[in-house]
């Protein structure tokens, strides 16, 4: 008995974690459903409200949102795509011919992606 | 024959001309070799796995065509037992075609000729390193013109004074002396310390309290390591514009519980404090999930034959965590200190989304009392505000000794215990 008190205790600690992990994507909506008055009233509201179109029509007439998503769309396909294709192109030709050249080449390739991931918060990979 | 020979029909052309300079000599001792050779640069075989022979098939007619030249040519000595290695002795043949150990059959089969010939240098297989440096060259441009070079180039503006536009005027240490006397930025680094230690530490300790929580338990991990692994791969924008949200003074939820609460509210984001305090919380809030993941894994790897013998042994939860979990832990432990401590000085998002970055006035230093301001965003600030390019560059290179020094004490710190 104590040991499934126990496991409950764990899974509701474990519970309050996803809470917190998730509450700002959770609240993100709720916001996305409230009009702006609600949304600065004291205390918050914290539930879905009725204005999501309302909200969806005045952001499609403020902002190019399907250009701005298109454009997203492109750098991620391409990025993907150039990626994939290069770096397998290389890792290909590093797995199967053996030189000298190439051994110094792999090495300078890892330091790269070293120098790659300490930059992982740095503006421009910070999609990492 | 000095020039290296590439092909076949080279090699078998030299040895054309060497037959007409030198009668009695010809190029090898007996075609066969050659066919071998041939079907050996084809990557495949004449006998199968059974012990059969391979006839009719393209690589053994292409090196049967191959192997037949020399004869036509008339430069195969035709030599068919095992005296070629007297032949090379006496000059009737001119080379051989084998394996390496035959260097020292010559060796020893023609001392009178010691030092006067030499074993050719790999021509290469059907495909030689043109093809595979072709293959590879467009990592290294992209390495090259995206890394290298900017690299190269922010080291040589270091010492440099640049408007981003005019002629680039070389200035020595300037710069450097400069940023030792620069009030801002000592602020700016005793801020990237400040936030960096109150980001990762909590932030390690609740990675690990998680990742044992969900290691201890079967049910649901799969639920608990999206959920935890989510904010990791949010936009840091979003989460930025949400956390300035949350405790903002008036409408901000923080506020309003600590209100509902009875507590004091706090002016969050224009204390010198608990604007660190706020940008160390996002960070926490999004990187605690993903170094749980990685702990995780670590922890799985751990085998369980380990905690069995400990509990036999009468040990208790905390002593196994302590013994047995840390212990066997601490190359990923290192990890993440390594990547947390390089990410956590580079904080740049945080306060430059969280403190108007779009102001006119003084934009990007890091809000009230710049004390937001960390070495990065002083960087960018320096960089595209003030337009100087070379200040910036002494700020950004300084940031890398920085970040090279922490990092290097992380290292000893954490690796030296594994010994």
């Amino acid at each position: 008995m104590s040991k499934r008190v126990k496991g409950i205790l764990l899974h509701c600690v474990l519970l309050l974690c996803v809470l917190i992990s998730l509450f700002p994507f959770y609240w993100t909506v709720v916001l996305a459903t409230n009009s702006t008055a609600d949304v600065y009233k004291d205390p918050p509201k914290l539930v879905f409200g009725t204005e999501l179109l309302v909200n969806i029509r005045n952001m499609l007439s403020n902002i190019d949102f399907f250009g701005s998503m298109f454009n997203t769309l492109i750098v991620a396909v391409g990025t993907t795509a150039l990626v994939l294709f290069l770096d397998s192109l290389a890792a290909f030709t590093f797995a199967k011919y053996e030189s000298p050249a190439r051994r110094r080449c792999s090495d300078c390739c890892c330091s790269r992606s070293c120098c790659r991931c300490s930059s992982r918060s740095s503006p421009s990979s910070r999609s990492w | 024959m000095g020039a290296q020979l590439k092909t076949w029909d080279e090699y078998f052309a030299a040895g054309v001309e060497l037959h007409k300079a030198i009668p009695k000599t010809y190029l090898i001792d007996n075609a066969s070799d050659i066919f071998t050779a041939v079907v050996g640069q084809s990557g495949q075989r004449f006998i199968s796995s059974g012990g059969a022979f391979i006839g009719d098939q393209d690589h053994i007619r292409a090196a049967w065509e191959t192997a037949g030249k020399p004869i036509t040519l008339g430069i195969d000595a035709k030599i068919n037992d095992n005296s070629w290695n007297g032949n090379i002795s006496n000059g009737t043949v001119g080379s051989v075609i084998g394996a390496a150990w035959h260097a020292l059959d010559i060796e020893q089969a023609a001392p009178n000729l010691s030092g006067t010939w030499r074993v050719a240098p790999n021509a290469g297989g059907p495909s030689d390193n043109g093809g595979s440096f072709l293959a590879i060259s467009p990592f290294y441009v992209i390495f090259l013109v995206f890394l290298l070079i900017p690299i190269v180039f922010s080291l040589y503006l270091a010492f440099a004074s640049w408007d981003g536009l005019g002629a680039i005027k070389f200035v020595g240490l300037e710069q450097f002396r400069f940023l030792v006397k620069d009030p801002t930025f000592w602020l700016a680094l005793r801020n990237t310390l400040i936030i960096w230690v109150l980001s990762t530490v909590p932030m390690l300790f609740m990675s690990l309290v998680i990742a044992s929580l969900v290691n201890s338990t079967k049910r649901f991990t799969a639920f608990y390591r999206v959920a935890f692994f989510i904010p990791s791969a949010t936009s840091i924008v979003a989460i930025a514009l949400f956390f300035s949200a949350i405790f903002s003074e008036n409408y901000g939820l923080v506020n309003v519980v600590l209100h509902a609460m009875h507590l004091p509210t706090v002016d969050w984001l224009s204390d010198s404090w608990t604007i660190k305090i706020v940008i160390a919380v996002l960070m926490t809030w999004q990187w605690t999930g993903y170094n749980a993941i990685i702990y995780l894994a670590g922890m799985q790897a751990i085998p369980p034959e380990l905690y069995e013998a400990a509990r036999v042994d009468g040990a208790g939860a905390i002593r196994m965590f302590f013994s047995i979990t840390i212990p066997l832990l601490r190359p990923i432990i290192l990890f993440t200190v390594i990547i947390s401590t390089v990410t956590g000085l580079q904080s740049f998002t945080e306060p430059q989304v969280l403190f108007g970055s779009a102001a006119s006035i003084n934009p990007n230093s890091g809000g009230p009392v710049q004390a937001g301001l960390t070495l990065i965003l002083y960087f960018y600030h320096q960089a595209f505000d003030n337009n100087d390019f070379g200040y910036a560059a002494a700020i950004a290179w300084a940031a890398f000794l920085v970040i090279l020094l922490f990092t290097a004490i992380n290292w000893r710190l954490v690796a030296r215990k594994e010994q």
